[in-house]
């Protein structure tokens, strides 16, 4: 998918947020929960898709270059408490 | 249907439920046949190994289906490793509640790349066993469907993503809110409480400020649902932005009363020492498999007991404390120590439904032995409590107790009473052994060298005098 079609279905997806259809469902308090979640799901999941695509060009990038395979973190850039404090639990604990 | 046998928690999911079997005494967990096809599916789809095998979930084993407590609704029942100490979501340090709302976020990743989903996001279905944080609900997980949003979503973020922040953004003490909002704190309430900055936050601006929005919005707004489908990848994209906003979220344990006890309290070097070697020698003594210490601070004197292979949950009440306890053990991965926040002052009671479904710190011991060590001067001074009061309560929590005495001529004492009326005259050694003799035994008494205390070693009388 690319990123403009990612964005038109955002811009969707928050026309639909505020402009709810009629109703042959149910209500209750997690509506509003139900169609947030699809509204930033849909941003974060182009987000994601755009991270994902861009690791695997940074591996192509790597394999070419050092001839080997190096680590990509994608998130490098952002502030991250185990950097600021002491190392944070692995929440995957199969590699101890 | 006869539900007695049931554990009073384990009622609300219609998959199954815990209890205990009156034959061997453990806890097992009956799967009703009405779950049939998902748990099926969460054994076929390999997530129940890949969960076992990053320890992330608690192991159990099929036990004979003769045990089911409600046999007419019986599909398997499955016995769960024991899991030594159970705690709840505002008992934990901010750390704690961080690393098990990544660890549910790392868990419904890996469900989705099976084609599983997990159908609640409850902190209460999350336990520190080892030194980690465990899902310990093995019937969390159904099959997904595809185009369906996350179920638990909302109470992801009322059980973690709200709690932290208003930690992180508000203040600390605001973990509390779970004692009050038994399905997490409310998202409205949330947003209110968060400072305005907040809004500049995309991720708390969206998913706590514009979440707390459309619910009000959509409250009394009948809306179709069902149409409405999210692809997997913006699942997955979902959870990895909500990993990424909770990694972000940071609290720094400065400040508070007890975080730099032992930077300010002048110790001599002489007393700690031969304070640490007495309590391990003690702890010898009463040949304890577990241990609370109450009062632990950032868990100094805890460490003799863990050391020593005992299990121990090590209590404070500042936040600060129990944050640096949990970072220490968490750094050295230390395997039998939990730290919590915990006022022995004010217990954690009994709440939810009947007042059942969660157990008080006191049904959760009584305990092989506790540490009350400098702190008897804070119970009958500070918090007024008489010494009878004090020996009755330890006396129903520990079998065996290893107490100090921390005296009037002593300069910890010295300033508490240098802002009050000193109302105590029964604050003597002499007055603090007869009230304990009527719930105790002294074993051994024995003085700090370098200070004026006396540390005692004391075992609970079966019957009181009291």
């Amino acid at each position: 998918m690319t990123r403009n079609k990612f964005f038109l279905i955002a811009v969707i997806a928050a026309a639909m947020l505020v402009l709810p259809r009629n109703a042959r469902a149910y209500l209750d308090a997690s509506t509003g929960s139900y169609l947030i979640q699809m509204a930033i799901a849909l941003v974060a999941g182009g987000l994601f898709m755009f991270k994902t695509f861009w690791h695997r060009m940074w591996l192509v990038i790597s394999r070419k270059k050092k001839g080997g395979i190096t680590k990509f973190n994608p998130r490098a850039d952002e502030p991250n408490q185990a950097d600021r404090t002491d190392e944070r639990i692995d929440t995957d604990h199969e590699h101890e | 249907m006869n539900l007695d046998q049931r554990h009073p928690s384990s009622f609300r999911d219609p998959s199954g439920f815990v209890f205990l079997d009156q034959e061997s005494g453990v806890l097992l967990r009956q799967i009703n046949t009405v779950y049939r096809e998902h748990y099926d599916a969460f054994i076929s789809s390999g997530l129940y190994q890949a969960l076992i095998s990053a320890n992330q979930l608690v192991a159990h084993e099929e036990v004979a289906a003769r045990k089911a407590a409600e046999p007419m609704h019986a599909y398997k029942i499955i016995k769960p490793k024991k899991v030594p100490f159970i705690s709840y979501p505002f008992e934990w340090s901010f750390s704690q509640l961080q690393d098990a709302a990544l660890l549910v976020l790392a868990i419904q990743q890996k469900a989705l790349e099976r084609g599983m989903t997990l159908k609640d996001a409850s902190a209460y279905n999350i336990q520190f066993v080892e030194g980690r944080p465990i899902l310990i609900d093995t019937l969390s997980f159904e099959k997904y469907i595809s185009g369906r949003p996350w179920i638990a979503y909302r109470q992801f973020c009322q059980h973690f993503l709200a709690p932290l922040a208003l930690m992180s953004y508000t203040d600390i003490r605001l973990s509390q809110w779970f004692r009050v909002y038994l399905d997490g704190i409310p998202l409205d309430l949330a947003s209110k409480l968060l400072p305005r900055r907040t809004y500049f936050s995309l991720g708390l601006l969206a998913h706590i400020h514009l979440h707390a929005k459309s619910q009000h919005y959509f409250a009394d707004k009948p809306v179709n649902l069902s149409r409405r489908r999210l692809s997997v990848t913006s699942l997955l994209g979902l959870i990895d932005n909500l990993m990424a906003i909770i990694k972000r979220l940071y609290w720094d344990p400065k400040g508070t009363e007890w975080g730099e006890y032992y930077t300010v309290t002048n110790y001599a070097d002489q007393s700690f020492e031969h304070k640490k070697s007495l309590v391990g020698e003690f702890l010898e003594k009463c040949a304890a498999k577990s241990v609370w210490d109450v009062g632990a601070n950032e868990g100094v004197f805890s460490r003799i007991a863990s050391g020593k292979g005992i299990t121990v949950v090590s209590f404070d009440y500042d936040p600060a404390a129990v944050e640096k306890n949990y970072r220490w053990q968490r750094r050295n991965r230390e395997k039998n120590i939990l730290p919590l926040l915990i006022d022995i002052t004010n217990p954690s009671p009994s709440f939810g439904w009947a007042n059942q479904e969660r157990d008080s710190l006191l049904k959760r011991g009584p305990v092989d032995c506790a540490f009350v060590l400098a702190l008897i001067h804070h119970l009958r001074i500070s918090n007024n409590i008489p010494f009878q009061y004090i020996a009755r309560f330890f006396r129903s929590i520990a079998k065996n107790l290893i107490i100090e005495f921390v005296p009037k001529s002593d300069s910890q004492v010295h300033r508490l009473l240098a802002t009050r009326p000193d109302i105590f005259p029964d604050y003597t050694r002499e007055s603090f052994e007869f009230e304990f003799k009527n719930f105790f035994t002294i074993m051994a008494r024995e003085h700090i060298a370098g200070s004026e205390r006396t540390l005692y070693l004391m075992r609970a009388r079966s019957t009181t005098g009291k």
